[in-house]
């Protein structure tokens, strides 16, 4: 390689902050840096020379030696850019490169993004579990009573009824419900007391709230081949209030939503803010809870001896539901089914009988005429 | 006026500032586009690239400073900041949301503690990211640095804070000096220790002045405060009532009378963001005029009328492009708003461009520096730095993380 012309700079050791008046020439492979005098102040590999800054136009050169060492060079002469890149092939070459540093990046790095994700997956839904029991009966009960109406016109809305929620209540009907509450919930003992109310909308879904509250909708009723269908559905409604698993996904949402803006930074501001009762609508249950509330509901079936087969054809219905059909799409987005559950419900179910009369099934079914 | 004026009188070396605005808007855009598509992961490369735009327009005898931070060393300290904010976080948040569940009252108290603990915690997060700024600047080759503790200086800042409330904010300059000395006395150009001279009082001549818009603001606040009460307790009456009804009226008409109360505070507000602005600009030019390395010291002439001109243009910018924003959402709708989107994000740029830019070139270029022979002998420092950069501040701050 031919010496490609000397060029006048500045020299920095990196040791004091003296400046020396240097000539620098690019010979055989090395970058020479030389005293006006001839002696010789340092040898750099060409190899090793880099841009230590992003050139820019106007501005002087300058040069590194590896991406350690604090020595520098400056050259004011911007022409000596096409001959150090002939001379030097990693001039160009930023410090910033993954090979520099691979290791740490992975460990750090991968260990972070590790945590993070055992956390999302695991701690969060760990630690909202544990939070939710030790939330006391009481507190939760009274939140969910102050939080009831306006979550019911969020659902109601939601589910394709009014704006304002329209609850259906004759006494007669009342009177079915908590019969069918009372046998279902006299073999268990309930630390909340429960309370079931029917939501006029079209769909076909029931929704548990803190606190022991239950949202039929109408639609399910309407949907329904029995009593004993919507007998099943409830006491499976009942195995979430006892597992306390919708004040668990509130907690989660809240959890998760702290560590998406820690993670995102904010930079527009702009971070999720997911806002009570949508929490509660839009959790849908990990399959763990499901069979939770089904273990419970098989439990509470066969204590008020009633057949288990007409919720196990239900969920038959579910897995085997078309799709494009509405009706009970609704139910399957947040109750997704499996022919295990049915299988699961059938195995253990001991009960008999059915729910209530064909009277109070009518009475039911009725409920929300007017 | 007399200003403040540096003991040695020498000859005066120039400190320019070479960055070019088409060059910053270019990178600007760039971050921008990146850090959206990426959800914010490239921000860190962002910032960096930034910094080495302007690190390396400011040149100090002829000679540049060097940024050496790396991307990668922000995004580490992010990510393990992230996992021990997060678990801390997690608990404190979901403690809150079940203590609210039952008791409204100690939950504000726990939202409290929360806040005087990140109070606390971003005065050290704010001296890490000082130092590793430090660290990561060369200039001749020699690396600054930043001694003294993190968590000292979190005490004495929140100290001051607790102060500056309880004085109503007199204490301001004072505040202001002794975070300086703590800082600048520790701060290091290879072995060597800056010095800092600077006295409270000196600076106070600066801020009463704005003492007295502040308390005018706070004067109309309260007779407006008061005369709101009142009109708000007469329209708890049903409004089927006629008497009811002008009775209210007569209240809320008293109430707009206050127009004097509203013209005040707007006259005050006006005057404060002056008056402040003039404030802070003398707390820089005092800042270089005392402080100093074995004798070296600047001497700033940046001047108010320039950093209010910047601050303005940019601010009627920003809200000309929010505003046609705003305006386009209707006729729109989705598109509208994702203009809507972009329109924010542009007024970070236009705020860096147009407001960032010429007042870093305009402060830079209106330094000059004494004779720099007795740095010569500064030698580089051992290897102290810290290896991951600011995580924790990148984690609470919530600016547009300017430099």
């Amino acid at each position: 390689m031919n010496a490609l012309g000397a060029y006048a700079g500045a020299y920095f050791d990196g040791r004091t902050a003296q400046a020396r008046d240097v000539t620098v020439e690019c010979a055989s492979g090395t970058v020479r840096i030389l005293q006006p005098d001839g002696a010789v102040l340092a040898i750099w590999p060409a190899g090793e020379v880099r841009l230590a800054v992003r050139h820019r136009t106007g501005n002087a050169l300058r040069l590194r030696c590896g991406t350690t060492d604090e020595a520098r060079v400056t050259i004011a002469d911007a022409a000596a850019l096409a001959a150090l890149e002939q001379c030097c092939p990693n001039l160009h070459r930023s410090a910033d490169r993954i090979r520099e540093h691979w290791r740490p990046l992975l460990l750090w790095g991968g260990g972070a993004i590790a945590a993070i994700v055992f956390l999302v997956a695991v701690g969060v839904p760990w630690l909202a579990g544990v939070a939710a029991q030790a939330v006391p009966y009481e507190v939760e009960a009274a939140w969910g009573d102050e939080v009831v109406d306006q979550a019911a016109g969020i659902i109601s809305r939601f589910m394709g009824g009014g704006a304002e929620p329209r609850f259906c209540e004759t006494p007669a009907g009342r009177a079915v419900l908590d019969r069918l509450v009372a046998d279902l919930s006299r073999g268990s003992d309930l630390a909340i007391p429960v309370t079931v109310r029917v939501l006029d909308a079209p769909t076909a879904n029931a929704i548990t709230l803190p606190g022991g509250q239950i949202l039929l909708i109408s639609g399910l009723v309407a949907e329904a081949e029995s009593g004993s269908e919507v007998a099943g559905v409830l006491a499976h409604e009942i195995g979430h209030v006892v597992h306390r698993h919708s004040l668990e996904g509130a907690i989660k949402s809240v959890g998760l939503a702290t560590l998406l803006s820690l993670v995102v930074g904010d930079v527009t501001g702009g971070t999720i803010i997911i806002a009570g009762a949508q929490v509660l609508l839009e959790t849908s249950y990990s399959r763990a809870a499901e069979r939770e509330a089904d273990a419970v509901a098989v439990a509470l079936l066969n204590s008020a001896d009633v057949s288990a087969e007409p919720v196990a054809a239900f969920f038959d219905r579910l897995a085997n539901q078309d799709p494009d059909e509405p009706g009970l799409v609704e139910m399957i987005s947040t109750h997704p089914p499996s022919q295990a559950r049915a299988a699961a419900i059938r195995a253990a179910a001991t009960g008999q009988g059915v729910a209530m009369s064909d009277a109070d099934w009518q009475t039911l079914q009725h409920m929300c005429d007017d | 006026m007399t200003d403040f004026v540096i003991a040695p009188a020498v000859p005066d070396t120039p400190v320019l500032f070479s960055g070019k605005r088409g060059d910053l808007t270019q990178l600007v855009i760039v971050n921008m586009l990146l850090t959206a598509v990426t959800v914010g992961i490239y921000r860190f490369w962002a910032k960096t690239r930034l910094r080495q735009f302007y690190w390396n327009s400011i040149a100090i005898g002829g000679n540049a400073l060097e940024y050496t931070g790396r991307g990668t060393e922000l995004f580490l300290g992010a990510l393990i900041a992230v996992v021990v904010l997060f678990i801390l976080s997690v608990i404190i948040g979901i403690l809150q949301y079940i203590i609210s569940l039952g008791d409204f009252r100690a939950a504000q108290l726990v939202d409290l503690a929360v806040y005087i603990v990140i109070a606390w915690l971003y005065g050290y997060a704010v001296f890490r990211a000082r130092r590793y700024r430090l660290t990561r600047t060369l200039w001749r080759g020699i690396r600054f640095g930043q001694d003294g503790s993190p968590a000292r200086y979190a005490w004495r800042r929140f100290g001051w804070l607790l102060l500056l409330i309880v004085s109503f904010g007199v204490v301001r300059p004072w505040y202001d000096v002794a975070m300086r000395r703590f800082e600048i006395s520790h701060t290091r150009f290879g072995f060597s220790r800056f010095d800092y001279a600077g006295e409270g009082r000196e600076l106070f001549r600066y801020w009463w002045p704005v003492l007295l818009p502040m308390a005018v603001m706070a004067a109309a606040l309260a007779m407006l405060g008061v005369s709101f009460f009142a009109a708000l307790q007469e329209q708890a009456l049903p409004a089927g009532d006629p008497e009811a009804m002008s009775a209210a009226l007569d209240t809320i008409a008293e109430a707009r009378s206050s127009l004097i109360a509203y013209l005040l505070i707007f006259a005050a507000l006006v005057g404060y963001v002056l008056l402040s602005t003039r404030y802070r600009v003398a707390a820089l030019r005092y800042l270089f005029a005392v402080t100093s390395l074995h004798g070296v010291a600047c001497r700033s002439q940046v001047r108010t009328p320039r950093v209010m001109l910047y601050a303005v243009i940019s601010t009627v910018m920003t809200l000309a492009v929010l505003a046609i924003g705003l305006a386009l959402i209707e006729p729109l709708g989705v598109f509208g708003i994702i203009l809507f989107i972009f329109g924010l994000l542009t007024a970070g740029l236009i705020n860096q461009v147009f407001f960032v830019f010429p007042l870093v070139r305009h402060v830079v270029d209106s330094l000059e520096a004494s004779d720099l022979a007795a740095l010569d002998t500064v030698v580089q420092a051992t290897r102290d730095d810290p290896r991951f950069g600011e995580g924790i501040l990148d984690a609470l701050d919530f600016d547009m993380g300017v430099v």
